[in-house]
């Protein structure tokens, strides 16, 4: 086993996987190893790309599909993809790979399961830090997928640039689109099995839902994936370019706004491991609100 | 849970034809809930497809499962891969339909242990937790 991650950011460099693998282990579990890391830069050119989604709607399968179309197109694709742990156990079934079996080995594609430690928000504590991996790497388009996810899971939304958002038809109905949370957030929603006959009226209650915001700027286009994918990929590929372009024309912005949260992902992530192992320790009682004050008081004095 | 406690990283596989994993999941599901994370790639694996999925997961063990009687071709094919890597050392095991006859050959590839039918879960978990250094 190695004592420092340093070694292996030059071999990253120069596309070796195994270096890459071992980097991320240590990213993962050795958070001295984020000095190194965090001082990396984020190149405007890389497309970032989050997937979101309920379980079971195809995020994973549209990342096989897409990455062969990227291939196609000559772009190196680096996964990163995100299942949920056990909060009893601490173990997890990182199953993403299943899905993804054709494109497992070509040496333009890297794919890494990561479980969510824990986490709430859809990623993992280290997945910011796993990006920056994968962006000194450089490959060409970087896929987040988070964990299946609810309305309020919109962390991926503030690490990638383009968030996407996977549904299929009849998972609700005008009212769940007007919600507050990851509708909002969306850059592009990618509506899969969009062959089915309700597919129009699931759009047609998301546009409805677009046209009754005050901000007339924030309309997501829907794309329509039919027939496990054999149609829309192309239409996602340049919605998704349209989104970057956008943002590379503020890109300063973006990367602040990023290195905002990637700070702040840190310091949670910090504070909430003082409150968990204080917790264990603070005696117990019957008050709610002296306990949360003991705890407070401890993570200060631990800060 | 919030942590960044290493946890044992394990990928199950199926090399070769085998149509069924029923084996292979019930075993994944055991690993993960004594506190592992489970890499699951799927039925009909081949070598290449294994080790990669191995280099890139940084996994810790390799629990290989085959039903079909092909581990005398297919794991040696796995082994001479994975020495090819410039990695680290996986702590293979293996379960399945494998003749008690066959176990020794296996051993001496580099299968630290084989596990056929009727194993209990737990010695399968605790083979793993004490071979595997984190």
């Amino acid at each position: 086993m190695l004592q420092s991650i340093r070694p292996l950011l030059g071999r990253i460099k120069k596309h070796d996987k195994t270096a890459l693998a071992q980097a991320i282990t240590f990213a993962e579990s050795d958070f001295s190893s984020h000095k190194e890391i965090f001082s990396l830069s984020i190149p405007s050119s890389i497309r970032r790309i989050g997937i979101t989604g309920p379980p079971g709607v195809g995020k994973s399968t549209l990342i096989s599909h897409y990455t062969k179309y990227l291939l196609k197109k000559k772009r190196s694709v680096g996964i990163l993809s995100i299942d949920p742990s056990s909060a009893i156990s601490g173990g997890a079934l990182l199953g993403d790979r299943v899905r993804m079996q054709e494109i497992s080995g070509n040496k333009k594609v890297f794919i890494r399961s990561l479980s969510s430690k824990g986490a709430l928000g859809g990623l993992s504590p280290a997945t910011s830090a796993v990006l920056r991996l994968y962006e000194l790497w450089g490959f060409d388009d970087i896929l987040i997928e988070t964990v299946g996810s609810g309305q309020s899971d919109i962390e991926i939304s503030m690490l990638a640039e383009t968030t996407v958002l996977v549904m299929i038809p009849q998972l609700g109905d005008e009212i769940q689109a007007l919600k507050a949370g990851i509708m909002e957030m969306v850059h592009v929603i990618a509506l899969n099995r969009a062959e089915q006959m309700q597919a129009k009226e699931t759009i047609s209650s998301l546009l409805a839902s677009f046209s009754a915001a005050s901000d007339k700027k924030h309309q997501p286009p829907i794309v329509e994936l039919k027939n496990l994918f054999a149609e829309g990929l192309e239409k996602l590929d340049a919605a998704i370019t349209v989104h970057k372009k956008s943002v590379n024309s503020q890109f300063s912005a973006f990367k602040s706004h990023r290195i905002h949260q990637e700070a702040l992902n840190l310091a949670f992530h910090d504070c909430t491991m003082i409150l968990q192992n204080n917790a264990l320790k603070t005696s117990k009682g019957t008050s709610v609100l002296a306990l949360k004050e003991n705890l407070l008081k401890s993570l200060k004095r631990s800060l | 849970m919030v942590g960044t406690k290493r946890n044992i990283r394990v990928l199950v596989a199926k090399p070769g034809l085998d149509g069924h994993d029923r084996g292979a999941k019930v075993l994944a599901r055991a690993l993960r809930d004594a506190g592992m994370e489970v890499i699951y790639t799927g039925i009909r694996q081949t070598p290449e497809s294994i080790v990669s999925a191995a280099v890139e997961e940084d996994v810790d063990c390799i629990a290989l499962s085959i039903l079909s009687g092909a581990h005398l071709s297919l794991f040696p094919e796995i082994l001479k891969l994975l020495k090819q890597q410039k990695t680290k050392k996986f702590l293979l095991v293996a379960g399945g339909i494998i003749p008690e006859g066959d176990v020794s050959q296996l051993k001496k590839l580099g299968i630290a242990g084989v596990f056929g039918p009727g194993t209990p879960l737990q010695t399968a978990v605790d083979f793993i937790k004490s071979h595997v250094r984190v």
